[in-house]
């Protein structure tokens, strides 16, 4: 959860700052020797704007983390992408990384737990943009349904790839190729897609690279 | 360049709240700014010849804040930048004032 903390922590600290740069304007405004005080009310409103941007990424973040321990409940997982993609945008900006979602329209809903599938997505896509440090590489998250009544989704990248003397322990515990991993990320990830009927691999892409995909069977 | 016409400080910066801010910020002290929220859009912006300098997000969606002053050079643009950033490292600072 470290890395969703990361993530959270850039999402709420930007519109702070904004109000805080409001707030400075504001008091700039009465200072002067003749205070505007009509740029002052706007600079105030704005202040209350970013700071009520603040609390609803908080309140949001609260709602994901209200249920402890695994739920099965109907779960739409273009939406997860799409949220999860929005909660990495300063990883994704910070690294320039385009991201392309091809996402299949009427994906079924799986029953599922929606904090621990985030989980799955945030690591992968974190992975991905790592492997992508400053490369401005693409990311593309893909979803479909399959005919044997499975949910597939791939996150791919154009990065450093994995060595294919490594690709067969990635998943183990403890494994880790990132100088500050902690080797917790992709296992866990595949002890939670495993726990959902799923199942979760990687494959090296032709020409650059890396794809994770994995599979949730749909709810009957 | 012509000290008579007022002065002028370009912002790039993807958020809108962090640009308007800046904006205000920079009105307090009687500057006018004009806010772009990407580089491609202020790279399309003919640079009139009055003094102005540019502030810059280093991490930009598409193009960096350092691709950008690249292509200013290039293209013999010659405006003071200022670089803001919440994530310095050390090859950045040393890269983008030597440029």
């Amino acid at each position: 959860m470290g890395e969703l903390a990361a993530a959270l922590a850039h999402e709420i600290k930007q519109p702070i700052a904004a109000a805080a740069a409001n707030a400075g304007a504001c008091l700039g405004f009465l200072e002067g020797e003749r205070p505007d005080i009509l740029e002052a009310r706007e600079a105030a409103s704005g202040t209350i704007g970013c700071a009520r941007r603040a609390a609803e990424i908080i309140d949001h973040v609260r709602s994901l983390f209200k249920k402890g321990f695994p739920q099965r409940e109907p779960v739409d997982v273009n939406e997860l992408i799409r949220e999860i993609a929005l909660l990495l945008k300063n990883d994704i900006r910070r690294n320039s990384v385009t991201v392309r979602l091809e996402l299949a329209e009427n994906l079924p809903e799986i029953a599922g737990d929606r904090v621990q599938l985030e989980q799955v997505l945030m690591n992968l896509m974190l992975n991905a943009i790592e492997s992508m440090h400053d490369a401005r590489g693409d990311l593309t998250i893909t979803s479909q349904s399959t005919d044997d009544g499975h949910l597939s989704i791939s996150v791919s990248d154009t990065g450093v790839g994995i060595p294919a003397d490594k690709i067969d322990h990635i998943f183990d515990t403890f494994f880790t190729t990132k100088p500050q991993g902690t080797g917790m990320g992709l296992a866990i990830s595949r002890s939670i897609v495993e726990s959902h009927g799923g199942r979760l691999w990687a494959t090296s892409n032709s020409e650059r690279g890396s794809t994770f995909q994995f599979t949730l069977p749909h709810k009957v | 360049m012509t000290t008579s016409s007022p002065p002028i400080v370009f912002i790039i910066d993807d958020e809108e709240d962090m640009r308007l801010a800046m904006q205000r910020i920079l009105k307090t002290v009687n500057l006018r700014a004009e806010l772009f929220a990407t580089a491609q859009d202020f790279l399309e912006r003919h640079i009139p010849d009055v003094p102005s300098c540019l502030v810059l997000d280093v991490r930009l969606p598409g193009m960096s804040g350092l691709e950008v002053q690249q292509k200013l050079i290039e293209a013999e643009i010659n405006i003071p930048i200022i670089f803001i950033t919440a994530h310095g490292d050390i090859p950045m600072t040393v890269n983008g004032p030597i440029s």
